[in-house]
C-alpha cells in the first residue's frame, strides 16, 4: 500500500450503521455488552490513528467507514475469528485506504514515475510558547494534579540535554526496560492531554 | 538486535513512512491487536516530536517529521504539548526541583586517568631497566644456550622482548633484505594534515556547562572533536552535526558514525576536514533520533 497525503475524503461507499448491524458487531466483539463497547471504542480510536499515520486528512471518517463495512459484512453472516478479531478490521481498513489513494490520484493527477502521490504539504506552523501562555499555565495545573511520582517521572523523562542517558538512568532506577518506561510515561502523558484539553476548554468557555 | 530495539526501529520507520508496504500492513495488524505496541508507537511518535522541538534533528529530518507527524490538527496539538513539556522540564531542571539523572562522575576525570596510566608505565619501565641492568651478566649465557642442542636450563629471569624471538637459530635462508628504496617507502609516513583536537566529555557534570574553547594555530587545517564512550550509552551508530551558532548554519554533519579507538580509550571521533572559522559552535550527537549529547564550544585564533 502506498502511503501519501491526499484529499482522503470518504471513498463514496459510506453509509450509516444500522442499529441491527451495530448490535451484531458488538455481540461478536464480546458477549458482555459493556466490554464489547470498550473494545469497539478501542478499535475505533486505533483505526483513527492508523489512518492518521498513513497521512489521511479525514481519519475519523475512514475509521467509521471501516467499522461500518465490517458491521455490514457481519450482518450478512461473516464471523470474526476469535483468535484474531482484529485481522478482519485491518484487512478492510487497507481496502478503504487503497480506495482513498485511487480516488486521490484520479483527482490530483500528481503522480510521479513510481505512482506515488506528490502532493505538496506545507510545514505545520505551531506558534512559539510564550511565558504565561495559557497552555503552559494549564499544563502546570495538570502536572500539579498528578500524583507526585508521576509528575517527577514525566519531568525527568523530558529533561533536555543528554536525554538518552537520563532515560536509561530512569529505566535502571525503576528496574524496567526502556520501552516499558516509554509506555509508562506515555500513559501519564495521555492523562495530561485529557486534563489539558479540559483546562483549555474551560478557559475558552470562561472567555466567551 | 533485541526485540525491544527491533520494535522501536520498526515503529520509527513506520511512522516516518519508510517501511515497505508489506511490513507496514503486518505491523498495523499487530498495532490493532497489541495495546502495548500501540502505546509504544504513540510514545515513539511523541518522542520524535519532542526531539524536533529540542532541535535534535537536521533541517531535512525536522521537515520530514513535521510533515508526517504534525500535519494534522491532532499532530499539531501533540507538537505543542511536546514543546510545553520540554519547556516545563527545562524550567524545573534549572530551578533544581528535579535533579537530572546523570551517570556518576568517574573517580578520576579522563585526563587524570591518562596521567596515572603514564606514571604507572614509567614505574614499570624503570623497574624493568633496573632489573635488566642488575642481571646483565646472564644475558650472554641465554644467547649461547639458545643455539645449543642439549637441553637448556631455563633462565630464572627473562626480560620481555618487544616481538616473539625464534627459540632456535634458523638455518633457512633469510628473505631478501628490502632495498633502501623500499625502506624509504616504508618509513615515509603519509603527509599529516595539521589537526586540532578538542576532547569533550560526553557526560555533563554540575558546574561544567561552561563552553569549551579550541585555539587554532595558523597551520591548523582540520579539526577533530572527540567524545569518550562513557556517556554515549549502548548505541552502536551515531549521527553528529556541528552548527555555527553565530550564523545559525550547519557546518558539518555525518551519519552512521561508530565508536573507535581514541588515545584515552574508546570513543567517537568527529573528523571535520576543514579549519573552522572563529566563532561559537554547537555539536550534537544523536542515535536513532534520540539526543545523546550536545555541547557548545568556541573556536578562537591562537595568539602569536
Amino acid at each position: 500500500m502506498t502511503r501519501g497525503d491526499g484529499d482522503t475524503k470518504l471513498p463514496g461507499k459510506a453509509s450509516g450503521l444500522t442499529r441491527e448491524s451495530f448490535e451484531i458487531l458488538l455481540a461478536q466483539l464480546d458477549p458482555d455488552r459493556e466490554r464489547a463497547g470498550q473494545r469497539y471504542e478501542t478499535i475505533r480510536s486505533k483505526l483513527i490513528r492508523l489512518f492518521e499515520w498513513r497521512g489521511c486528512t479525514a481519519p475519523e471518517d475512514l475509521a467509521d467507514e471501516t467499522i461500518n463495512r465490517v458491521a455490514r459484512r457481519m450482518a450478512e453472516g461473516i464471523e470474526l475469528h476469535s483468535a484474531d478479531p482484529y485481522g478482519y478490521f485491518c484487512a478492510v481498513a487497507h481496502l478503504v485506504f487503497k480506495e482513498v489513494l485511487r480516488r486521490a490520484s484520479r483527482e490530483h493527477r500528481a503522480l510521479d514515475a513510481h505512482g506515488e502521490l506528490l502532493l505538496p504539504t506545507a510545514l505545520p506552523v505551531v506558534p512559539d510558547e510564550e511565558p504565561g501562555d495559557r497552555r503552559l499555565d494549564c499544563l502546570r495545573r495538570c502536572l500539579v494534579a498528578l500524583h507526585a511520582d508521576q509528575r517527577e517521572l514525566v519531568l525527568k523523562y523530558y529533561q533536555g540535554e543528554g536525554n538518552i542517558r537520563n532515560r536509561r538512568a530512569l529505566s535502571d532506577e525503576l528496574g524496567i526496560p526502556m520501552n516499558a518506561l516509554r509506555i509508562r510515561v506515555h500513559r501519564v502523558r495521555r492523562r495530561l492531554e485529557g486534563c489539558l484539553d479540559d483546562c483549555l476548554h474551560r478557559l475558552d468557555v470562561s472567555h466567551s | 538486535m533485541t526485540p525491544e530495539l527491533q520494535d522501536d526501529e520498526l515503529l520509527r520507520s513506520y511512522l516516518l513512512g519508510k517501511l515497505p508496504d508489506e511490513d507496514a500492513d503486518r505491523l498495523e495488524r499487530r498495532l490493532l491487536a497489541e495495546d502495548d505496541l500501540f502505546d509504544l508507537a504513540e510514545a515513539v511518535e511523541f518522542d520524535l516530536l519532542a526531539a524536533v522541538d529540542r532541535g535534535t534533528f537536521t533541517a531535512g529530518e525536522r521537515d520530514q517529521i513535521l510533515r508526517k507527524l504534525a500535519g494534522s490538527p491532532g499532530g499539531r496539538e501533540r507538537l505543542a504539548l511536546a514543546r510545553s513539556l520540554n519547556a516545563l522540564a527545562a524550567e524545573k531542571a534549572r530551578n533544581g526541583n528535579v535533579k537530572p539523572f546523570l551517570r556518576r562522575a568517574p573517580t578520576f576525570p579522563p585526563p587524570m586517568i591518562h596521567w596515572i596510566a603514564l606514571a604507572a608505565s614509567l614505574v614499570v619501565l624503570a623497574g624493568l631497566s633496573w632489573f635488566a641492568w642488575h642481571n646483565r651478566e646472564h644475558a650472554p649465557k641465554i644467547e649461547t644456550h639458545l643455539g645449543a642442542t642439549s637441553p637448556v636450563p631455563t633462565p630464572q629471569f627473562q626480560l620481555p622482548t618487544p616481538a616473539p624471538q625464534p627459540s632456535t637459530i634458523s638455518l633457512t635462508p633469510k628473505p631478501p633484505q628490502p632495498t633502501p628504496n623500499r625502506l624509504a617507502q616504508r618509513r615515509e609516513p603519509p603527509p599529516a594534515v595539521p589537526t586540532a583536537v578538542l576532547t569533550l566529555l560526553s557526560t555533563t557534570l554540575r558546574g561544567e556547562e561552561e563552553r569549551s574553547r579550541l585555539e587554532l594555530a595558523p597551520n591548523i587545517r582540520q579539526v577533530e572533536i572527540q567524545f569518550g564512550d562513557e556517556g554515549l550509552g549502548d548505541a552502536r551508530s551515531f549521527d553528529a552535526v556541528v552548527r555555527n551558532q553565530d550564523q545559525g548554519s550547519v557546518v558539518w554533519e555525518k551519519k552512521g558514525l561508530r565508536l573507535g579507538a581514541l588515545p584515552g580509550g574508546r570513543g567517537l571521533a568527529l573528523k571535520i576536514p576543514e579549519r573552522l572559522p572563529a566563532g561559537r559552535y554547537e555539536v550534537a550527537v544523536t542515535s536513532h533520533g534520540e539526543e545523546v549529547v550536545t555541547k557548545e564550544f568556541e573556536v578562537v585564533e591562537a595568539q602569536h
